[in-house]
């Protein structure tokens, strides 16, 4: 295995700024709310123009001017239904979503159980400088499991993550894109790409593009079927099997 | 000819007397204009009102008065207590200032603001409570409130039905849960 260590001066592009971009994936399930949440407030409170609620079977029916809080989480939409037994419902209807920091608008939000939530149509999440949008989310948060079938984009000020097809694990530290994956800082003057890309926050910042990886930062360029690039203070890359490095100007042409 | 003349004479008076006669005794008499007769009423004090499906009392109210009319057999009264009799066991207990029941649609009206409470802590307020004996269902107008343990329910209207498990809130509807 060909190795080339130190190919780029990573060290400004430092763990915890390219951590914070991959972890923007997580705030999703998360802004997407507290509802399925564990909260030590439990209090809940809706208001709407007209709500039928069952309190045998908890079944819940509310319409127009929809505000759904819980702990404190709240959410606005059109409509909403809801289980107060299960857990399980949704709201539709332009969904503004807030927890805490986190913001979330999208068409509908689907609590599928206690621990699984669905968010779809024009998702956006934001968390202070991070946001994400996308088609779809699904978070499961006994799992802290976000996925994000149809992908999307991750942006902080330091820079963006796009993907396919995208998944993290929080606990982990632990997120995946896969189809086009492609990270950019333009702070950094930094780019990388691949078929995939897997980042593992708690293996000194590890990050690896697979299939036709690539990395540029200022004028460095390196290719390969696999390229690692450790996040850490240092800055390291390694490749493998083939690595190719190349001015950046040639890589354009 | 001058008895003929007087004979003549005397009849022309007497034909006019009895054309003055007639048209005098067969004036018409003005014509009476239609008087309603009064409705009975009927009044009653510390009288009780009740509802019963087959043998079991639904609901029984205490007045302090009422009035029954005996034509439209409504019954409108003051100062109330009822006692509606839930299937599940609980009784709710209402007071209100006004009310009324028709014995043809068996339907309660309250009115005044109405205040109720079951025998497991579930209140309801409000400033108007309809009993509506067809879809045995309570309908509260007017700030309406209900509380349960842990719940507060509230709105412009309130219909609760199947001993208030199954509540429809229109109209500012808010809920809370503990």
């Amino acid at each position: 295995m060909k190795r080339v260590r130190e190919m780029f001066s990573l060290s400004s592009l430092n763990k915890k700024k390219i951590a914070s971009l991959i972890s923007c994936a997580m705030l999703v399930g998360t802004a997407a709310i507290g509802f399925a949440a564990n909260d030590a407030d439990n209090s809940s409170e809706l208001r709407a123009d007209e709500v039928t609620y069952n309190t045998k079977t908890g079944d819940m029916t509310a319409t127009g001017n929809v505000f759904l809080r819980k702990g404190k989480s709240t959410a606005t939409g059109a409509r909403a239904v809801y289980n107060t037994k299960t857990s399980i419902g949704m709201i539709t209807g332009g969904v503004v979503a807030d927890s805490e920091k986190m913001h979330l608008t999208c068409d509908e939000v689907h609590m599928l159980s206690q621990t699984e939530l669905f968010a779809q149509g024009n998702v956006h999440a934001t968390k202070e400088d991070q946001s994400f949008v996308g088609p779809v989310v699904t978070y499961y948060s006994d799992q802290e499991y976000v996925r994000m079938d149809q992908g999307g984009t991750i942006t902080t000020k330091d820079g963006s993550f796009t993907a396919d097809y995208m998944e993290g694990w929080t606990r982990d530290e632990h997120a995946k894109g896969v189809g086009n994956a492609y990270i950019v800082s333009p702070p950094k003057n930094f780019e990388g790409g691949g078929d995939e890309a897997e980042y593992f926050g708690k293996e000194n910042g590890k990050l690896v593009l697979t299939g036709n990886a690539w990395g540029i930062q200022d004028n460095n360029m390196l290719r390969s079927a696999r390229l690692t690039v450790f996040l850490n203070e240092q800055g390291t890359a390694e490749a493998a099997p083939s690595t190719e490095a190349a001015p950046a100007s040639e890589a354009a042409e | 000819m001058e008895n003929k003349t007087k004979y003549i004479i005397g009849a022309v008076v007497v034909i006019f007397a009895a054309v003055i006669a007639w048209t005098v005794l067969t004036v018409p008499e003005p014509q009476k204009e239609d008087v309603v007769p009064e409705t009975p009423k009927m009044e009653y004090e510390q009288n009780t009102i009740s509802e019963k499906k087959g043998n079991k009392v639904i609901w029984e109210i205490t007045t302090e008065s009422s009035e029954i009319d005996a034509k439209t057999q409504e019954t409108t009264f003051k100062n109330a207590t009822g006692k509606f009799y839930e299937e599940n066991g609980n009784v709710l207990t209402v007071t209100a200032p006004a009310g009324k029941y028709s014995a043809e649609t068996k339907n309660v009206v309250l009115t005044g603001g109405v205040d109720a409470k079951t025998t497991d802590n579930m209140t309801l307020k409000a400033d108007k409570v309809e009993w509506i004996a067809k879809d045995e269902s309570l309908i509260a107008t007017g700030s309406a409130v209900v509380t349960k343990p842990n719940m507060t329910a509230s709105g412009d209207q309130i219909i609760a039905k199947d001993d208030f498990t199954d509540l429809s809130i229109k109209g500012n509807a808010h809920v809370t849960r503990k």
